[in-house]
């Protein structure tokens, strides 16, 4: 019936190497995979740095293997955290969603062969590479020449991202194929189209305080000034302007930079539930607009983060009322989740699995925000700052990294041409799942309860007598959910390798562009012939024909003729 | 020989957007609009479009916008904010100089649209210009140490499109609707010139720094 599977698609293999075909070749499906390979390395490695960290908090007097050989110091934990959070941000939740994913499927769901630039996203996963590998160094060598290389590997990181999101904004904007109007858009597309306007606009903000920084490390300007010359100068002489610079350009910027790292994934897992509850998507045009609004409002509340700073007293005013309105794109997007699950046949396969349980984080991630979003509330929490670390760890860091988990089983078989294990992604996502949840939640709660000022004598002091086991529990909790990982390691390995082959192109049923193509899709991406796009992309449940949805690329005489012939 | 055309020293293929002029060659590509054109059979050759160009450097300019406000809102900053603020005095030559750079711009633009509406004799006029200006730019620039950066930027700028304007390649770029600078270079050009004037407007005096203050 109305699902071409005829494999009209030829395959034709690369010429050249390996270094032509594997390391230098310009081709989309080629960067974006060697992206998530970097993103993949990325995540281990920041993982890696997170252990010690935790060990050291719950027990300190313990001989650290790589802490101890490289000198145990405050300064090395210092860097520990440091890269940990470098890595995870620059190089695992900004690369693999958007670089990762999107160079490799955006051309596909859009109809396009090619990414607008192809040599500019080459040279884009070079400069990253480059990056990760300055980051990296940095904790190898003195702390001195480790910071300006830390500061050179951003520069550098901010500058691949600015080349990205030229390259995801033009390639939407001017190489939709024909039939692709901007409503029959998959919100995939959307996101990483959203998300690249968002990251031309902060990633300059970044790169210009690199540039400060960087200046006044090596030609001895003071943009930023050091300590050393604040503290020798008379009182009043440094006005309270000077610190709050930096803060303000790299709040700027991180701020906004939380949604760069979440829209491509609210993208894909309405893109998932759609899927996998075979409805179209809930009010779609309302999801793209409030997609718009997450992106919008990100833009603008920096000031969330500078409460304390000493801004004029109207502005924390202006930035909690930004901050909180933020609720409201969010509020839409999960009333089209809840929307398309209310009364649909759920596939319960791991992709959705990893999708229903990015909507569970971000929304117990994404309630805490709302404390965050009170300066009262916030100044209070800020005392220790995990309440902070849990907020953003279970809204960013693992909301962000289920949805890459999801997006990876939903097109595993497209890249590879071969399916993950089911079992073994269930079992890796319920460890997964419940670990983050007793890793973030005591962690949130430590933050608000153990060090507000709002107790006094004796409960005070019972609640201080728990938080040394607290901490244990969560240092133990993470031990076992990063061990826990191994086995998603194990799984993708393997069936890399040895898992049984996909034969068909759509073993979703899935209404898409991409899954017109063979698996793995050509090296010309839709072969001899360009797809027309005949409708919107989320056809489910369409009355009158044989299956329950109807993909983009069929034509409506098929449909027709499908119909007569009972298929 | 006799009956023979002379084939034009430059290769042109520019795609009319809509707001240029007439009499022009059919569009170039297709794979860029989403109800594009294509053959009888439905075949369409992917090939690379020109107006991706054009909406790269607009989306470019944004960036490059934010970079500028960022390094300027830094600028202002310091200058009201910090209490050793040290002014950077500024000879004389930098305003004529910023004048001749903003010329050029305009100029090199003129000899550009000049180029694609086959108008040699306005191009080879418009591109003597640039290149008076731009020598003028260098000898205003060449006294001065710390502005020998614009300098390089300036020749640069000049020489990448000397050297391109005089091989045989095809320029795919298109017809501006407004009378607006569309080359990246140039918007460069006149944001940096801008960004300039702006940081450096309040400036009055020329004298040294007084490094001894700070110490």
């Amino acid at each position: 019936m109305a699902n071409d599977d005829s494999g009209a698609n030829h395959r034709e293999s690369p010429q050249g190497g390996f270094l032509s075909r594997y390391v230098f070749s310009t081709d989309h499906k080629t960067i974006g995979l060697n992206y998530l390979w970097l993103a993949l390395f990325s995540v281990f490695l920041g993982m890696a740095m997170s252990l010690p960290m935790r060990i050291h908090l719950v027990w300190p007097g313990m001989h650290l293997p790589l802490l101890s050989s490289l000198g145990d110091s405050p300064d090395r934990f210092a860097a520990l955290t440091t890269l940990h959070g470098s890595l995870m941000v620059f190089l695992v939740l900004t690369a693999a969603p958007q670089a990762g994913f999107g160079n490799y499927f955006l051309p596909l769901q859009i109809g396009a062969r090619e990414m607008a630039f192809p040599k500019l996203n080459l040279l884009a996963f070079w400069a990253t590479v480059a990056s990760l590998i300055g980051l990296t160094t940095t904790f190898l060598i003195p702390a001195d020449p480790a910071i300006t290389l830390w500061i050179v590997s951003v520069a550098v990181s901010c500058a691949a991202s600015l080349a990205n999101a030229l390259n995801f904004s033009v390639t939407t904007i001017d190489l939709r194929g024909q039939g692709m109007t901007l409503p029959r858009l998959p919100l995939t597309v959307w996101a990483w189209f959203i998300n690249a306007i968002l990251g031309m606009l902060i990633f300059s903000i970044l790169l210009a305080a690199c540039v400060c920084l960087l200046s006044d490390r090596l030609m001895s300007t003071h943009f930023f000034p050091v300590l050393s010359f604040v503290a020798n100068q008379p009182a009043g002489a440094i006005a309270n302007a000077v610190p709050v610079l930096w803060q303000r350009l790299f709040w700027f910027f991180a701020q906004a930079d939380v949604y760069v790292a979440m829209l491509p994934c609210l993208g894909l897992v309405t893109h998932l539930i759609s899927m996998f509850s075979r409805k179209p998507v809930w009010k779609e045009r309302l999801v793209v607009l409030a997609l718009c609004g997450v992106g919008v409002f990100g833009f603008c509340v920096w000031g969330e983060h500078m409460f304390s700073s000493g801004m004029n007293p109207f502005s924390p005013l202006v930035f909690s009322l930004l901050a909180s309105s933020l609720g409201l794109p969010a509020t839409i997007l999960v009333l089209s989740w809840f929307g398309m699950l209310w009364n649909a046949r759920v596939q319960l396969n791991t992709a959705m699995l990893f999708a229903l349980g990015f909507i569970s984080l971000f929304l117990s991630g994404g309630l805490s925000g709302i404390f965050l979003a009170s300066h009262d509330l916030a100044t209070a929490a800020a005392v220790s700052d995990d309440f902070v670390t849990g907020h953003f760890h279970l809204v960013m860091g693992v909301a962000a990294t289920f949805s890459i988990l999801g997006a990876l089983f939903f097109w595993f078989p497209k890249m590879f041409g071969r399916r993950l294990n089911e079992s073994l992604g269930k079992i890796h996502f319920w460890l997964t799942f419940t670990g983050v949840y007793c890793v973030f939640m005591p962690m949130r709660w430590l933050g608000l309860m153990a060090h507000t000022n709002l107790y006094s004598g004796s409960r005070r002091a019972a609640i201080a007598a728990i938080v040394g086991p607290v901490h244990t529990f969560i240092t133990v909790a993470i031990l076992l959910t990063v061990f826990a990982q191994g086995l998603f390691l194990v799984n993708f390995l393997w069936s890399l390798v040895r898992s049984e082959r996909v034969l068909e192109c759509n073993p979703w049923r899935a209404t898409t562009l991409e899954w017109s193509v063979s698996s793995p899709p050509p090296a010309d991406d839709f072969g001899a012939k360009d797809p027309v796009v005949y409708r919107g992309a989320y056809e489910f449940g369409v009355p009158d024909v044989a299956e329950d949805f109807v993909p983009q690329h069929l034509a409506p005489e098929q449909i027709v003729k499908a119909r007569e012939s009972g298929e | 020989m006799p009956g023979t055309t002379t084939t034009p020293d430059i290769e042109i293929i520019v795609e009319d957007i809509g707001g240029g002029g007439g009499g022009l060659p059919p569009s170039f590509g297709g794979g860029d609009e989403g109800d594009g054109g294509d053959d009888g059979d439905g075949r369409r050759s992917w090939s690379a479009s020109p107006k991706r160009y054009s909406t790269a450097i607009a989306i470019g300019l944004v960036s490059i916008l934010m970079f500028f406000m960022a390094l300027a809102s830094a600028f202002i900053v310091l200058r009201r904010g910090s209490g050793v603020w040290i002014t950077v005095h500024l000879p004389f030559v930098v305003w004529p100089n910023t004048c001749v750079l903003l010329t050029s711009s305009f100029t090199l633009e003129a000899a550009r649209r000049r180029l694609f509406l086959a108008d040699l004799r306005g191009f080879r006029k418009f591109w003597l210009f640039t290149t008076v200006l731009g020598f003028l730019f260098v000898v205003g620039q060449f006294s001065r140490v710390p502005t020998r950066c614009i300098f390089s930027v300036e020749f640069l700028r000049c020489f990448t499109f000397w050297r391109t304007s005089l091989k045989r390649q095809v320029f795919r770029v298109q017809l501006p609707r407004r009378l607006l600078p569309t080359t990246g270079i140039s918007w460069m050009g006149c944001g940096f010139s801008c960004w300039r004037c702006f940081t450096w407007a309040s400036e009055s005096r020329i004298s040294e720094p007084n490094i001894s203050k700070i110490l």
